[in-house]
C-alpha cells in the first residue's frame, strides 16, 4: 500500500525520475540481432510479443466459437442419427400413439375430479369416515405395531380372546385422545364443506380401525365396500366414467405393445453404434500400439478388449423386427373410431348441469378436451398411417427438433429428446419480467442522479450502486431460497395484494422470485450505462430548454431522454444480456421444471416455474460423456447463448457507434 | 386575493407539483434499489456475523478462518441434555468418558470447523488466474494503445474484446471444460483412453487428454473470462496518460519500448492497479465456471500439501475447494438449526470478500479519476 | 533482451508446468477420487472418509458428488477411482463400457428406501405404485384423484443427474418418462424445503432425509418405510460403489473396510441408511 502512494506521489515529478544515472540515449540506431536475414531489434520482439497477447483475444473469441462450434453442430447429424433409429425402431410411431394417449389420460383426469368432487360432495359423512379410519390406522401402526404383533402371534383360545379385548380398549382409548379439532382441520381440507364430523362416522371408523388392528393390519374390505357401494350409487355417472375407463383400454394395449415391439430393438440399435464406434478406435488403438513397438501385453490387452467388443455387437434384421408393428398398428384406425364414438357417447349421458357448480364445470372441460381429443386423432391417424420406417430422416428435421422441440427429456429409459424450446422461452420470459422490473428502476435511478441530485448525493449513490454489481451470484440465489421464497409466498396470499397477476402462488420457486433478484442483479448494469449516455447528451441542450421555461422535469423528461435514448436502448439490451446469461440464481429458484410456460394464463405465467438454458448446462454437465449426444446437446444451448449475447453485443456497439458519430 | 409581497414568488402550480412529484418518483427508484442492497447486505450480516465471533476470549472465531469444513456429532443424554461437538473432540471427549449414555446420535456435515480449505482454493483460483489474465491484458492493452493505430484488423481485435466482455459466464464454464478438462495437452508415460490424439517426444508422449478437474483448468478458464475486462481497463488507464510524456519521452532518443517502460507504464500504473482489482471482484463471485472446472465437493488436504508431497503439476492438477461452490453445497444442507451458523458466516464471509475487493476497486478508481487530470 | 526475458518469464513458466512429465492419472497411489451420486456423497461417503483417514493419516480422499451418472461419466473418463451410485449401472452405460471393452464391478455400500414425501397438512397417508406413477407421469395432476383435497400436485423430482431419478422412475413408475409438470431439484433437501412449504408438493428422498417436521412420509402399497419393512416396502434400493475392474490398492482397502467393517456399519445406520448386514437379515426373516 505504501508503495502505490508513493507512485501516486510520484505521478507530477516526471522527469526528475533519476534519469541522470543513464547514460545519454544516442541517436544511433541499435543494431539488433540478425536471424535469418531479419534484422530482430528489441523493439520488434517487444512490439511482436505484445501484439501476440492482443491477437491472443481475438483468438480466444474465435476459438471460443469454433470450439462451440464443432462441439456443438456435431450434435445435428447425431441427432439425426438418433431420430432415424428411432423412426427404424418404430419409437416415433410409439411416440405419436402415446401422444393420443397422453389426451385421452387428461381427459380422463378431469372426468375423475369430477366424479369425486360429486362423490364427495353427496356422501361427505361416509367419506369422512373412510379419511378417520386412515387417520386412525396411522395412529395404530405408530404405537401398536408390536402389540399387534404378539397378538397374531397367539394361539386361538381364550388368551387371544382376552388379548384382543385389551387391544380394542387401548386403540379405542388412544383414537379418542386425537381431539375433534385436530382431525377436522385436515379433514376439511378434503372436504371444504363439513363442519363437523358425525358421532356415526367416528365410531364406525372406530370399528374399522380396530378391525384392522385385529386383522393382522390388513385394510379391513368394509373400507373397499364403502367405496364401491357410493360409486354404484352414483348411477349414471358412475356408468359414464366406466364407459370411459373401458374406451381407453385397447389403446393402452396398443402403446403397450409397440412399446414392447420397440423397445428392444432401439436398444440394440444404440448399442451396436457405440459398439462399432469402440471397434474402429481400438482397431486404430491396436496399430498405432503396432508402429510404436509397445509392450506385448498393452497389445494382447487391446486385442483381448478388441474381441471382447466385437463380441457385443450383435446382428439384427430391422425388417423383419419393424413388421409385428405394422401389424399392430393396422388395428390403430378401427381402435382410435371406436374410442372417439365411445367417448361422445358416455359424454351424452351425463347431464349438462350438476348441483354441485365445480363439478359442471369440470365436466365442460373434459368435454372441451374431448374436442381437442378427437382433433387430435385425425391428425394422428393421417400421420399415422403416413408413417414409413425406412423414410430418411434428413438434417433439417433434426434441426427443427431441437430449435422447436417442445420437451427435453434426458436420462430417459424410453428416449432422450433434446427441445430447446422449454429452455429458451424460460430464459426469455425470466429476463423479460425482470427488466420490466429492473429498466423502470434503473432509468429512474439514472435520471435522478443524472439530472436533479446533487452533486455529493450522486457521488454517494453512484458507487452504492455499482457496489450492488458485485455482490456474487451463489449468495442472491441462496438469499433467494432461503428468505425472499418464503416472503413472496406469504406475501402472494395476502388478500391486500391479490390483484397482481399470478398471486397467490403456489410454488415457491418460480419466474417471478427469479425475475425479482435477476432485476436486481440487471439494475446496476443499466443504471450504469444509461447514466453514462445520460452524461453524453451536450449540455446545451438542457440549458436551452431550461432557458425557454421548462421545469427540470420536463427538461429531463421531454429533451435529455429522447436524446439519449439510443445509449439507453443499448444499456437495456446489455441488462438483458446479462441477466439471459446469469446461471446460479435460475439454478436455484426458477423451479427447474423444463415445460413451455402456460402463457394461456395471461400474466398469471410469472407464478410458475421454468427451466433456462443456463441452468440446464449447469445441471446436466456431470452426467454427460465426452463427445456424447447429450455432451453436444449442451455445447448446442452453449452455442445459442453465446450467439445471443454477440447479437446483442454487436448491436449496441453498432448503436453507441452510430450515436458518437 | 390579497397583494402579494414578492411578486416573484413562486406560484404553486400543476406543473411545479408535477415536477417535485416526477423528481420524487425518480429519487425514490434510486433510493428503492439502494435500500434493497443495504436490506440484503443487512440480513446477510445480521445472521452470519455471530459465526465470526464466541463468547469468550479471543472472542474472535479464528477456527472459522483457520480450519477445514468438518462433520458435527449430535446427541442427546439420558437427561435429553443436547450435545454437540466437532468430531475430532468428539472422539477426545468421548475417550475422556467413556461410560457417557449418547441417544439419537447423528451427524451434520461441514457444519463444523470452519471455510479454510474453500477460502485458501478460491484465493488460488483467483490467484493464478489473475496472473495469467494480467501478464496476458496487459500486454495486449500496451499493443493496443501504443503500437497499432486504426485500422479494420485493430477495430475487430476491439470488437472482438468488447464481445467477449458480454458472453456469460456458463458459456465459459462451458468452453473452458471442454478445453482445459478434457483436451488440453499434457505430457503423460501413457496415453490415456480420452485423449483427442497424442504424439509420441522422446520416452514419454503429448497427449492432448486435458488436466481433469484442476486448479489449472479452472484459472484458465476464469483468465479467459476476466481478460476483457482487463485489457479494456488497462487500456483505458494507458490512454489516460498525455501524449506530451510519450512525445518528449521520444525526443529525447528514447525507444518506443523505452518510452513505454518509463513514461507511460509508471503512470498507469495505478490504472491498471484498479483493473486488477476490478477483475478480481469479477472473478471471485463466479461460480459457474469453477463448478464445471475447478471444484470438490470434500477433500482431505489442503491445497499447499499437494505441493509438498507430490511436486508442482499434481498441485495444479488438483481440484480444489472454492468458497462460491462451498456455499452452494451448504445451500443442500438439512434444514437443521446447528447447519445454519456454517452457511450464514461462509455466506457472509463470501459477501464480504468480494464486496471487500469491490469497495477497494471504486475507491481506488475514483482516487485515479481524481488525480490523473492532467 | 533483459526485459523480455522477465516479461516472457511468467510465460515459460506456464509452458514448463504444462510439459513437465508426470503422470496425470492417479500420479499418486494414496489418493483417491470418490465420484457420482448425490444420496451417497452428501452424508454417508464423507463421514467414511472422515472415520477411515482417521485410522489411515496416508490416505487422502476427495469427494465429488452431484448425482449418480457422474459415477460413469467420470469413471469412463478415468477421473475417478471409485464411483458412488444410487442405482444399478444402467444397460445402456454398461454397453459403454463393454464396447470399450472394459468390466465394471459393483460394490453393494447399503441399502435405502426411497420414502414418497407429502406436506403434513396432506390428508393423503397412502398411496399405490399406480397413483405414484399417475402422479410422477403426469397423468394425476389434482390430489383429489387419490384421496385428497381439490388442489393441484406439485410435483418435485431430483435433476436427470442423480440416480434416485432413475430409481424412482424404475421402481414406481415402470420405467416411464417423467411428466413435464416435474420441478427438478438439486439435492435431497432442496426437495424435503419445497414440500414442507407447499401443503400440495409431493416428493421423494432417501430415507435418510425422511425424518423432520412440516413433512410426512406415506405408505407405499400399504408398506411405511421402516427398517423392520425393507424386505416389502416396494421402493426399497441397494446403493452402490462401481470400479472399473476390481479395486486394487488403497482403493481395494478403502471398499472393503467401507462394505463390511463394524465401523462403517454403524456410520452407514447412523446416517439413516440400513448398512447390508441388517438389510441381508431383515431379507431372510421374510423369506424363512
Amino acid at each position: 500500500m505504501l508503495r502505490f502512494r508513493l507512485l501516486y506521489l510520484q505521478i507530477p515529478a516526471v522527469p526528475a525520475d533519476k534519469p541522470t544515472n543513464k547514460p545519454a540515449p544516442s541517436f544511433k540506431g541499435k543494431r539488433g540481432l540478425r536471424l535469418m536475414g531479419l534484422n530482430i531489434t528489441t523493439d520488434g520482439v517487444v512490439k511482436g510479443f505484445f501484439g501476440g497477447n492482443a491477437y491472443l483475444a481475438i483468438l480466444a473469441l474465435l476459438f471460443i466459437c469454433v470450439f462451440l462450434l464443432k462441439s456443438g453442430l456435431g450434435f445435428v447429424p447425431g441427432y439425426r442419427v438418433e431420430l432415424s433409429e428411432a423412426r427404424v425402431s418404430g419409437i416415433e410411431l410409439t411416440n405419436r400413439v402415446r401422444y393420443e394417449l397422453t389426451g385421452y389420460k387428461a381427459l380422463l383426469a378431469r372426468v375423475n375430479q369430477a366424479f369425486i368432487a360429486e362423490k364427495r360432495h353427496l356422501f361427505s359423512d361416509e367419506e369422512s369416515a373412510i379419511y378417520l379410519y386412515e387417520e386412525f390406522e396411522a395412529l395404530i401402526d405408530d404405537e401398536f405395531e408390536e402389540d399387534i404383533e404378539q397378538y397374531v402371534d397367539l394361539d386361538d383360545g381364550a388368551e387371544k380372546e382376552a388379548a384382543s379385548v385389551k387391544l380394542r380398549a387401548d386403540i379405542a382409548t388412544a383414537c379418542s385422545t386425537i381431539s375433534e379439532k385436530q382431525l377436522l382441520l385436515s379433514l376439511a381440507r378434503r372436504l371444504p364443506d363439513l363442519k363437523k364430523i358425525s358421532p356415526e362416522a367416528r365410531q364406525q371408523a372406530l370399528t374399522l380401525a380396530q378391525e384392522y388392528a385385529l386383522n393382522d393390519a390388513e385394510t379391513p374390505d368394509a373400507v373397499a365396500a364403502i367405496s364401491t357401494r357410493i360409486s354404484q350409487e352414483m348411477g349414471t355417472f358412475n356408468t359414464a366414467i366406466q364407459r370411459i375407463k373401458s374406451a381407453g383400454k385397447p389403446l393402452s394395449q396398443l402403446e403397450a405393445t409397440l412399446t414392447r415391439q420397440t423397445e428392444e430393438t432401439d436398444r440394440i440399435l444404440k448399442l451396436n453404434r457405440q459398439t462399432s464406434g469402440s471397434i474402429l478406435a481400438l482397431e486404430e488403438g491396436l496399430k498405432k500400439a503396432h508402429k510404436r513397438d509397445e509392450p506385448s501385453e498393452t497389445i494382447t490387452a487391446i486385442e483381448d478388449r478388441l474381441k471382447k467388443s466385437r463380441g457385443s455387437f450383435i446382428e439384427i434384421d430391422t425388417e423383419a423386427l419393424i413388421q409385428p408393428v405394422y401389424q399392430a398398428i393396422q388395428n390403430h384406425d378401427l381402435i382410435v373410431d371406436t374410442l372417439v364414438s365411445e367417448l361422445a357417447a358416455a359424454f351424452d349421458t351425463l347431464p349438462s348441469e350438476f348441483e354441485n357448480k365445480q363439478v359442471t364445470a369440470t365436466i365442460n372441460e373434459a368435454r372441451q378436451l374431448n374436442g381437442e381429443l378427437a382433433v387430435i386423432i385425425a391428425k394422428q391417424k393421417e400421420n399415422i398411417n403416413a408413417w414409413r420406417h425406412d423414410k430418411d430422416v434428413n438434417l433439417s428435421n433434426a434441426l427443427t427438433a431441437f430449435f422447436f422441440g417442445s420437451e427435453w427429456q434426458t436420462g430417459s429409459p424410453w428416449q432422450n429428446v433434446y427441445g430447446l424450446m422449454p429452455l429458451f422461452t424460460g430464459s426469455l420470459l425470466v429476463a423479460s419480467v425482470s427488466l420490466l422490473f429492473a429498466v423502470p428502476l434503473a432509468i429512474g435511478a439514472a435520471l435522478y442522479v443524472n439530472q436533479f441530485a446533487h452533486k455529493r448525493e450522486a457521488a454517494l449513490i453512484k458507487p452504492g450502486i455499482e457496489f450492488i454489481q458485485a455482490i456474487p451470484s451463489v449468495v442472491l440465489g441462496l438469499f433467494g431460497v432461503l428468505v425472499l421464497a418464503g416472503l413472496l409466498k406469504e406475501w402472494s396470499h395476502s388478500p391486500l395484494l391479490s390483484w397482481i397477476p399470478g398471486f397467490p402462488i403456489t410454488e415457491r420457486l418460480n419466474v417471478l422470485l427469479a425475475a425479482l433478484l435477476l432485476a436486481f442483479m440487471a439494475a446496476p448494469t443499466i443504471f450504469t450505462l444509461a447514466e453514462d449516455a445520460l452524461n453524453n447528451v451536450p449540455k446545451a441542450f438542457t440549458e436551452a430548454s431550461l432557458a425557454m421555461g421548462a421545469t427540470k422535469l420536463q427538461t429531463a423528461i421531454k429533451v435529455v431522454l429522447p436524446a439519449s435514448i439510443s445509449g439507453i436502448i443499448a444499456a437495456i439490451m446489455l441488462g438483458f444480456g446479462r441477466v439471459v446469461g446469469e446461471t446460479m440464481v435460475v439454478l436455484m429458484v426458477a423451479g427447474n421444471k423444463a415445460k413451455i410456460p402456460e402463457f394461456s394464463e395471461g400474466l398469471g405465467v410469472v407464478g410458475q416455474p421454468v427451466h433456462t438454458m443456463t441452468s440446464i448446462i449447469a445441471q446436466e454437465y456431470g452426467e454427460v460423456t465426452e463427445g456424447s449426444l447429450h455432451w453436444q446437446a449442451l455445447f448446442m444451448v452453449g452455442l445459442v447463448l453465446f450467439t445471443i449475447s454477440l447479437v446483442i453485443n454487436s448491436t449496441c456497439q453498432r448503436v453507441l457507434n452510430r450515436k458518437t458519430r | 386575493m390579497t397583494a402579494s409581497e414578492n411578486p416573484f414568488k413562486a406560484k404553486r402550480s400543476w406543473t411545479q407539483f408535477r415536477g417535485k412529484l416526477g423528481v420524487g418518483t425518480f429519487g425514490a427508484a434510486t433510493y428503492f434499489i439502494l435500500f434493497c442492497a443495504v436490506l440484503i447486505f443487512g440480513q446477510i450480516a445480521y445472521k452470519g456475523l455471530p459465526t465470526f465471533f464466541k463468547s469468550e476470549a479471543p472472542y474472535v472465531n479464528t477456527e472459522f478462518f483457520t480450519s477445514n469444513p468438518e462433520i458435527l456429532r449430535v446427541w442427546h443424554d439420558a437427561e435429553g441434555n443436547k450435545f454437540s461437538m466437532p468430531d475430532k473432540d468428539f472422539d477426545i471427549w468421548r475417550e475422556k468418558n467413556p461410560d457417557a449414555v449418547i441417544l439419537d446420535p447423528h451427524a451434520l456435515n461441514y457444519s463444523a470447523g470452519g471455510i479454510a480449505g474453500p477460502l485458501v482454493g478460491t484465493a488460488l483460483l483467483v490467484f493464478f488466474c489473475m496472473i495469467i489474465a494480467l501478464s496476458i491484458g496487459i500486454s495486449a492493452a500496451i499493443y493496443l494503445s501504443e503500437y497499432c493505430g486504426k485500422g479494420r484488423i485493430m477495430s475487430l481485435i476491439r470488437l472482438s474484446i468488447l464481445n467477449l466482455a458480454g458472453v456469460p459466464s456458463i458459456v465459459f464454464a462451458l468452453f473452458g471444460w471442454g478445453i482445459f478438462c478434457h483436451a488440453a495437452p499434457v505430457i503423460v508415460d501413457h496415453v490415456d483412453e480420452r485423449s483427442l490424439f497424442a504424439f509420441s517426444i522422446g520416452s514419454s508422449y503429448l497427449s492432448f487428454q486435458g488436466w481433469g478437474t484442476s486448479l489449472l483448468a479452472g484459472s484458465c478458464t476464469l483468465a479467459i473470462m476476466v481478460l476483457p475486462v482487463i485489457i479494456t481497463a488497462c487500456e483505458e488507464s494507458l490512454r489516460a496518460v498525455p501524449g506530451g510524456f510519450r512525445e518528449a519521452s521520444f525526443a529525447l532518443g528514447s525507444s518506443q519500448w523505452q518510452t513505454i517502460r518509463k513514461a507511460v507504464l509508471p503512470y498507469a500504473l495505478p490504472g491498471i492497479l484498479t483493473a486488477t482489482v476490478l477483475g478480481i471482484t469479477r472473478v471471485a463471485g463466479e461460480t459457474a465456471p469453477i463448478m464445471l472446472t475447478a471444484t470438490s465437493t470434500d477433500k482431505t488436504d489442503m491445497p499447499m500439501q499437494a505441493l509438498q508431497n507430490e511436486g508442482v503439476w499434481a498441485f495444479f492438477t488438483q481440484s480444489v475447494q472454492a468458497l462460491p461452490f462451498h456455499i452452494y453445497t451448504l445451500a443442500k444442507l438439512p434444514d437443521d438449526p446447528l447447519s445454519k451458523p456454517m452457511q450464514n458466516g461462509a455466506t457472509f464471509a463470501f459477501l464480504l470478500l468480494v464486496m471487500g475487493f469491490a469497495f477497494i476497486s471504486i475507491v481506488l478508481r475514483n482516487r485515479v479519476r481524481k488525480k490523473l487530470k492532467w | 533482451m533483459k526485459h523480455i526475458s522477465s516479461l516472457t518469464a511468467h510465460a515459460a513458466v506456464i509452458a514448463g508446468l504444462i510439459l513437465s512429465p508426470t503422470n496425470l492419472v492417479n500420479a499418486d497411489e494414496s489418493k483417491i477420487d470418490i465420484k457420482g451420486s448425490d444420496t451417497l456423497g452428501a452424508k454417508l461417503v464423507p463421514q467414511l472418509k472422515n472415520a477411515y483417514v482417521k485410522d489411515h493419516p496416508s490416505v487422502k480422499i476427495d469427494i465429488l458428488a452431484q448425482g449418480s451418472s457422474h459415477a460413469f461419466s467420470n469413471l469412463d473418463a478415468g477421473t475417478a477411482d471409485i464411483g458412488m451410485s444410487s442405482r444399478k449401472v444402467k444397460q445402456q452405460e454398461l454397453d459403454k463400457f463393454e464396447a470399450k471393452g472394459k468390466a465394471l464391478v459393483e460394490h453393494v455400500a447399503a441399502w435405502d428406501m426411497i420414502a414418497v414425501i407429502v406436506n403434513e397438512t396432506n390428508p393423503v397417508r397412502k398411496l399405490s405404485l399406480t397413483q405414484i406413477e399417475g402422479i410422477f407421469t403426469g397423468t394425476i395432476t389434482n390430489w383429489s384423484e387419490v384421496g385428497g383435497p381439490d388442489a393441484t400436485i406439485s410435483v418435485y423430482t431430483r435433476n436427470t443427474s442423480s440416480g434416485t431419478y432413475k430409481s424412482f422412475s424404475k421402481l414406481a413408475m415402470s420405467k416411464k418418462d417423467y411428466g413435464t409438470n416435474c420441478q427438478k431439484l438439486e439435492g435431497n433437501q432442496p426437495i424435503v424445503t419445497e414440500v414442507t412449504k407447499n401443503a400440495n408438493g409431493i416428493g421423494y428422498v432417501g430415507y435418510a432425509y425422511a425424518k423432520g417436521d412440516g413433512f410426512k412420509t406415506v405408505k407405499v402399497e400399504g408398506v411405511s418405510a421402516k427398517v423392520s419393512k425393507i424386505a416389502e416396502y416396494p421402493l426399497a434400493r441397494k446403493l452402490y460403489y462401481y470400479t472399473v475392474g476390481e479395486p486394487s490398492g488403497e482403493a481395494a482397502k478403502f471398499l472393503e473396510w467401507a462394505t463390511s467393517s463394524d465401523t462403517a456399519s454403524n456410520i452407514v445406520a447412523e446416517i439413516g441408511f440400513i448398512p447390508t448386514p441388517v438389510a441381508q437379515k431383515a431379507m431372510g426373516t421374510l423369506t424363512k
